[in-house]
């Protein structure tokens, strides 16, 4: 069990106890279902689980990483008081789920105080593993704790007229992780552990003043990175002999510092029953510094011996943002609304690098360089948006809206880098990007019979900001239809479809010009059905298809010659999956389901030459579960369950090399449980 | 003046005038927008018959109410509206509650029963979602950021109101039923909850599924934000209740994209700075519900995600690979292999280090 975690553990345990003790000291004077002035909701649950792994262990981490061990299921303890509250608190509700084997864990408590607070934290731990050979040459591998947690207090919660808000929110990443140092025209794996650290503070305040409702926020937040990069032995870089370069020595500190204010004001009225008016202004100036020191040595490409090799650098950036945004609805009549919504985004990147290299040389013969460097990066951004939308009820179940969107972006990146060495005319690069977009948007919600069938419709056809991919603005036609069909009171249908094109209408400047854009077509097609007959069955199913189909035009180099050709993209994505609850006894309930993921990626395509880039993650992914649930007791039920993971790539035409890489597994996670119930059951 | 400027000038002048007329308009009307503010508007103290009256009739409904935070603002001591429990959604039940009583004495006697006046109470039967939620949002739309656009929000604009989410009257929990350890699944929707605090219907994600039903497939795909195993909700990103922002999305430290409240050492700022993570956002490279893509890209190659950018595109914007970067050597295929803080970096302009 991870010591970290096991006062958060005991906690929860402990408030099982302090309800079992109740219980215990006369059952006949005290309810079950009460401590002093609360009662007692409770299920808890604690487990161990077994993993067994045929297969690509590495795969199976970077998907699951479920470890053998205890854990918790999903368990909750909620104490409430009755009309006349408790003495420190009206209710208090602790979940948790996961720890310990789990590689996630969450633990959420909430408080609250009738007129005098309302508390809420919440807390989780994700154990990340990565390490994959689809990326980075498979020498990329994360095995990070990542801690997230979030603290949340509201002073007289009740107030209308004034309340106060108090946040902590906090981020913590550990752990072991190999990168990649470029050197000499070589990779060289590194170790680099991982320890970030981000606090975010923030105080504020909501209050009615007359007509106004107003917010303040005001917030900061601190950044610390202390990354490390080294090597523990003489290395040799992914090329091996092809390339002379080699490390015998290495190490990187690099650590960086941040830090984030920010403050909101929020103003919100709703004049007369019939105007709706919100506006809100942010500022955030967010900056970072790092200190960079770097020493190496080893043999450079050339064959030359590096004695020792230097980097000193210093590096800040600045990122100044503010938002203000404006949004009205005229409530014209019952049936009539009209919104207009506006904002503006205005931000600047500032950032310098200042950095010095000396490289002693020892062979062929001594040598000492000595470079140094200075660069400046600044973006400037600035976008205007404005929505104008219609709302109109024809009638109680028939309604439609009709919006235009108009955006104008403007975008400047300015680069400068200044050696020493050449102190020759210094001109900045600036790049220059502007467009504007718009886009017309339509929908319609209807109930074609009452309290059996809802259709939602959404439309949307216009221009998407686009300023790097290509020259011209993407078009691009969105359109959702969802259905909803309430069968029965005990059986739902959904039905839904949602198709995106996105087009790129970019051409050569050849003649005659040829295609230079970018297409993307999706798909998604989505059913599934609830039905739940009585208070012991209940079954969900429902299947998604999702294709994913792109192509662009690329330029890029193969064997060192300029081509010009294609990439395309696809996905074909079947999921199916059922879930199925039988109460089967009094005693006994089950529980099964089964999920099913089949891509076929890019199916039989064949590039035609090395002009065209064909890509897809053709994968058949499996997983049943089977759960039995037998109560032993009224407040303890013991269970038993079985999860499998069938994990297959389907690539085809895999030759030798790749064959060794594929990344299949299939896992086993037999687990059994017992689950205590404390106050009724859920 | 030139032209241009009293072009200008006319078209500011009249936006000026109309905005002016429309806001006299607007502070000289007296609407009421919803059927329970009507009543509430012409009633007198004597008009309300308080909680217990109502119990009498609707004892499920009123036993359901009482373990929520609505029912408990009637022990607050600040003064609202809601110290008026179900009156304050249904109105003044005075002239119900006798007309009722009325009925109930004739049929008791076996006289002719006067027909169900439903003038005498605000009902929600028959209503729009945005109808109803007028209601709700007389008290919810106030104080705070979390409900003040709604009336913008793509909820409201696609008639999903506030009792589609949440049952104003408390949600009675059912038994307790097995399901999945792993993932959370219809059946186990509804349990004790925080989502259970605020009176949602079911818990989340399982409630935003039943629409959303697709982004289920993409929550079980093999990298996944942890959304169906219980450690993240929709609305850790998500505005349910409406925003500025598009799909609803919140922000993190004031301006920022929701990923980086934990992604924070995606923050920045970087002196050399990706352009498109704050010009574009994360989701220009990324799928955020779920991909079988490592780290949820949007492409299963890496190449082709980034020379979909970084081609020639007659000299604008991203700039092109160099000669060197030869793609039948499988090092070029693997662009993140040598430009490892593809995010941002401090130190060096290709992301090297």
């Amino acid at each position: 069990m991870g010591k970290k975690y096991l006062p958060v553990i005991l906690v929860v345990l402990g408030l099982g106890t302090v309800a079992m003790d109740v219980r215990a000291q006369d059952p006949s004077d005290i309810s079950p279902d009460t401590i002093g002035p609360y009662s007692v909701t409770s299920s808890i649950e604690v487990g161990v689980r077994g993993v067994k792994v045929e297969g690509d262990i590495d795969k199976y981490r970077s998907d699951l990483n479920y470890q053998p061990g205890f854990q918790f299921m999903d368990s909750s303890f909620l104490l409430e008081a009755g009309k006349d509250g408790g003495p420190l608190f009206d209710s208090l509700l602790v979940k948790v789920t996961g720890w310990d084997s789990d590689p996630n864990g969450y633990l959420r408590v909430s408080m609250d105080k009738l007129d005098v607070y309302r508390f809420d934290t919440t807390v989780r731990r994700f154990n990340y593993y990565n390490s994959l050979n689809t990326i980075a040459l498979g020498q990329h591998v994360d095995e990070t704790v990542n801690t997230i947690g979030d603290v949340n207090l509201v002073l007289m919660p009740q107030n209308p007229k004034f309340k106060i808000n108090l946040d902590y929110a906090f981020n913590r990443k550990d752990g072991p992780t190999l990168s990649t140092y470029d050197f000499s025209r070589d990779e060289f794996p590194v170790f680099a552990p991982s320890r970030s650290r981000s606090d975010t503070f923030s105080a504020g305040f909501d209050a009615k003043l007359g007509w106004l409702d107003l917010s303040f926020l005001q917030g900061y937040r601190t950044f610390k990175d202390d990354a490390e990069f080294f090597i523990t032995q003489p290395q040799a870089g992914n090329s091996g002999p092809i390339v002379l370069s080699f490390l015998n020595t290495f190490n990187r500190d690099a650590p960086q510092r941040g830090h984030v204010n920010f403050s909101r004001v929020n103003a919100h009225a709703f004049l007369n029953n019939m105007v709706d008016i919100t506006g809100r202004v942010i500022y955030s100036n967010a900056k970072s510094e790092s200190t960079l020191f770097e020493s190496l040595s080893g043999g450079d490409f050339t064959g030359a011996l590096i004695g020792l090799n230097q980097i000193a650098a210093f590096s800040e950036s600045e990122r100044p943002t503010w938002f203000a945004d404006l949004g009205i609805s005229v409530l014209a009549t019952e049936s009539l609304t009209i919104s207009n919504t506006f904002r503006y985004n205005r931000f600047e990147i500032n950032g310098t690098n200042d950095e010095v290299i000396q490289t002693i040389k020892t062979a062929p013969a001594a040598s000492f360089t000595e470079l140094e460097e200075f660069f400046s990066r600044m973006t400037r951004y600035r976008q205007f948006s404005n929505t104008l939308e219609l709302d109109y009820m024809f009638h109680p179940r028939v309604s439609a809206h009709v919006g235009y969107r108009y955006t104008d972006r403007s975008n400047d990146l300015e680069s400068l880098e200044f050696d020493p060495a050449d102190p020759g005319e210094i001109e900045p690069e600036i790049e220059t990007f502007d467009n504007r977009t718009n886009t017309f948007i339509f929908g319609l919600r209807a109930k074609p019979i009452k309290n059996f069938w809802t259709v939602y419709f959404d439309f949307e056809r216009g221009e998407a900001d686009n300023v790097f991919t290509r020259a011209a603005n993407y078009d691009y036609t969105n359109a959702r239809i969802r259905n909803i069909i309430y069968a029965t009171d005990e059986l739902t249908f959904n039905l839904s479809a949602t198709f995106r094109n996105n087009d790129n209408p970019t051409r050569t400047d050849d003649v005659p010009s040829v295609d230079f854009g970018t297409s993307t077509e999706s798909r998604m097609f989505s059913a599934s059905a609830d039905w739940v007959p009585n208070s012991k069955v209940a079954l969900s199913t429902g299947y998604t298809y999702s294709r994913i189909t792109s192509d662009s035009v690329v330029v890029f180099f193969f064997n060192f010659q300029k081509k010009q050709g294609v990439s395309e993209f696809y996905s074909r994505d079947q999921f199916a999956y059922i879930n199925v609850n039988a109460q089967v006894h009094d005693r006994v309930g089950l529980f099964g389901s089964m999920r099913f993921h089949n891509d076929s990626g890019a199916g039989d395509r064949v590039p035609p030459g090395p002009e065209t880039l064909i890509a897809g993650y053709p994968y058949r992914y499996v997983t049943p579960e089977v759960r039995l649930s037998i109560r032993l007791h009224d407040r303890i039920d013991f269970i038993a369950g079985y999860q499998y993971y069938d994990f297959e790539e389907r690539f085809k035409n895999l030759g030798v090399v790749e064959s060794a890489r594929v990344q299949d597994y299939n896992a086993h996670l037999p687990y059994a449980s017992l689950r205590f119930y404390f106050g009724r059951r859920e | 003046m030139t032209n241009a400027h009293r072009f200008k000038s006319t078209v500011v002048g009249l936006w000026a005038m109309g905005a002016l007329v429309f806001f006299i308009v607007v502070l000289t009307a007296s609407t009421a927008r919803t059927a329970n503010e009507a009543a509430a508007q012409s009633a007198t103290p004597g008009d309300y018959v308080g909680n217990e009256a109502c119990k009498t009739c609707h004892e499920v409904e009123f036993n359901r109410f009482s373990g929520t935070p609505h029912a408990h603002m009637a022990e607050s001591k600040y003064d609202s509206d809601m110290k008026r429990g179900c009156e304050n959604c249904h109105g003044p039940g005075q002239a119900h509650v006798l007309s009722e009583s009325k009925r109930k004495e004739a049929m008791d006697l076996g006289q002719t029963v006067p027909d169900y006046d439903g003038s005498l109470i605000v009902s929600f039967k028959n209503k729009g979602p945005k109808t109803i939620s007028e209601t709700c949002l007389k008290c919810h739309a106030g104080m705070g950021e979390e409900h003040g656009n709604y009336r913008r929000g793509d909820h409201w604009r696609n008639d999903v109101g506030c009792v589609d989410c949440h049952e104003a009257h408390g949600m009675p929990l059912p038994k307790d039923r097995t399901g999945s350890q792993t993932l959370i699944e219809t059946a186990t929707a509804h349990k004790i909850d925080s989502d259970s605090r605020v009176m949602l219907k079911a818990t989340e994600p399982i409630l935003c599924i039943t629409c959303h039903s697709e982004v289920r497939s993409q929550f079980t795909m093999p990298h996944r934000h942890k959304v169906l195993e219980g450690d993240m909700v929709c609305s850790d990103c998500h505005n349910p209740h409406g925003g500025f922002e598009q799909k609803q999305m919140r922000l993190s430290t004031g301006v920022d994209q929701a990923c980086v409240k934990c992604h924070s050492d995606k923050q920045g700022p970087f002196t050399f700075e990706h352009a498109p993570l704050k010009l574009e956002g994360c989701a220009a490279c990324h799928t955020p519900h779920g991909s079988s893509n490592p780290k949820m890209l949007r492409r299963s190659n890496v190449t082709q995600l980034c020379l979909e950018c970084h081609t020639e595109t007659q000299g604008i914007g991203a700039p092109n690979t160099p000669s060197f970067h030869n793609l039948a050597s499988p090092k070029y295929r693997n662009c993140t292999t040598c430009h490892v803080m593809i995010h941002g970096s401090m130190s060096h302009p290709l992301y090297f280090r």
